[in-house]
């Protein structure tokens, strides 16, 4: 199953979840991260993975660019899960990969400037169905403050009622320091040894994300 | 699932892919190829275009779209080089093309010629046609003659409104020549009809 991380805005949490995401699926089965961004945060975090934590669940990684259609449909059969990782912004990258995803991940935050880049990527998920009509699309929240949740969040959640090809997951991923510090550590939260409080939640976050896209599996 | 790669779905995702924004893809022109160096500049004069068209449109009305009144406050701004038909063409080109009617494999020129309201009757016939083909605008003006010429087949004789019209529009297409010039295009052509005959 391949799973694509995707956004039109650079620094909207996609590493960040395609890196927790992959060591959570990693617990119980084979899987391929595959990092399309040339600017390579996620390869960087599977290289402290490898170095720092050996005794992790394995998180087997490539680097690939341009068309990716093609190589990822080649690396399918080898993996119970690919999650691909992109660059920040509209590219050949992101658009082969939509062409042969099983579930697209948007993440953004709840912010006027991430949301606006909504209808454009609409756009953009509208046309690859017309190759790929079986793709699941999936937004999520992202970076949401912990003060301001509740009003920031549900402004967001009503704009993305316009966007019926992009409904928006339950969970929403917290702006959580915990996230910086484990992703640096070539970690997932779910693997923290941290056991505050803001830790236990962002664990659940991940674990709530993992069954919303692929529990129902 | 993989998908069946018929010609036209191959076909269909390099034009998806292809489509990558403009904006960001022309940070980093040495990484691509001939064929999307000539799409980005296609895709960014035809968007250029259509904003140009549409501010402009936008600013016309705000003068009622009285057009002696927008020229002569075109006039005292920095848009006062651009010629009033230039104007015209690009109010026109956004009128005609929009997410509907996108300009895709369209050149600007033949975006034009489809979008000049002398065309308006047959435009959007001809537009369906043509989308997509990258077509020649000699071979779309030809198209547009064509079809003006069918819509006066099958009438053997023309009221005189007609008449005038044709004699009108011959008129205009040698307009630049001197009179003998002018008698001898005629006198030719007046031939080739009798030796058609
Ligand atoms: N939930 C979060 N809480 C706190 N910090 C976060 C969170 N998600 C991401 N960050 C931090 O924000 C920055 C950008 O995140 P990340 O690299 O995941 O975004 P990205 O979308 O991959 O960016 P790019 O488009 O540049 O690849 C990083 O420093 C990351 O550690
Ligand atoms: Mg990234």
């Amino acid at each position: 199953m391949i799973i694509l991380i995707a956004s039109q805005k650079g620094g909207a949490g996609k590493t960040t979840i395609a890196t927790n995401l992959a060591a959570k699926l990693a617990i119980d089965s084979d899987v391929l991260l595959l990092d399309a961004d040339r600017q390579p945060s996620a390869t960087e975090w599977c290289i402290e993975r490898k170095e720092n934590h050996p005794k992790r669940p394995r998180v087997n990684c490539v680097q690939r660019y341009d068309d990716i259609d093609d190589t990822l449909d080649d690396l399918k059969d080898r993996y119970e899960y690919i999650v691909v990782d992109t660059p920040g912004k509209d590219s050949i990258e992101m658009r082969s990969a939509m062409l042969v995803a099983d579930i697209i991940i948007i993440p953004v935050r709840p912010s006027q400037t991430d949301l606006n880049t909504i209808p454009v990527v609409s756009r953009i998920i509208n046309q690859s169905k017309k190759i790929n009509p079986n793709v699941k699309v999936f937004g999520l929240l992202t970076m949401a403050s912990t003060n301001s949740q509740v009003k920031e969040i549900k402004e967001a959640t009503e704009f993305f009622l316009d966007f019926p090809s992009i409904p928006l997951l339950d969970v929403v991923i917290s702006d959580r320091k915990i996230y910086r510090d484990n992703m640096s550590e070539g970690l997932s939260v779910v693997e923290t040894g941290n056991l505050s409080d803001s830790a236990a939640k962002a664990k659940e976050e991940i674990n709530l994300l993992y069954k919303g896209i692929v529990g129902g599996h | 699932m993989a998908i069946k790669r018929s010609k036209d779905v191959e076909a269909l995702k390099q034009q998806f892919i292809n489509n990558v924004d403009v904006g960001t893809s022309l940070n980093n022109l040495t990484e691509l190829s001939n064929d999307q160096l000539v799409d980005q500049f296609v895709s960014i004069s035809q968007q250029a275009a259509l904003f140009q068209g549409r501010i402009l449109s936008e600013l016309r009305t705000r003068f009622g779209n009285d057009d002696r009144k927008f020229g002569e406050y075109i006039s005292t701004t920095i848009l006062s080089d651009i010629a009033s038909h230039t104007r015209t063409r690009l109010i026109n080109l956004a009128v005609f093309f929009d997410a509907d009617r996108p300009m895709d494999g369209i050149s600007l020129s033949v975006a034009y010629e489809i979008s000049a309201p002398k065309n308006a009757s047959k435009a959007i016939d001809i537009y369906s046609k043509v989308v997509g083909k990258k077509i020649s605008v000699a071979d779309v003006r030809n198209m547009f003659k064509k079809s003006e010429s069918n819509s006066y087949s099958g009438k053997v004789k023309s009221d005189a409104g007609v008449r005038n019209g044709v004699k009108k529009k011959i008129t205009s297409l040698i307009v630049g020549f001197d009179n003998k010039e002018k008698i001898s295009i005629l006198k030719e052509l007046i031939n080739e009809i009798k030796e058609a005959q």
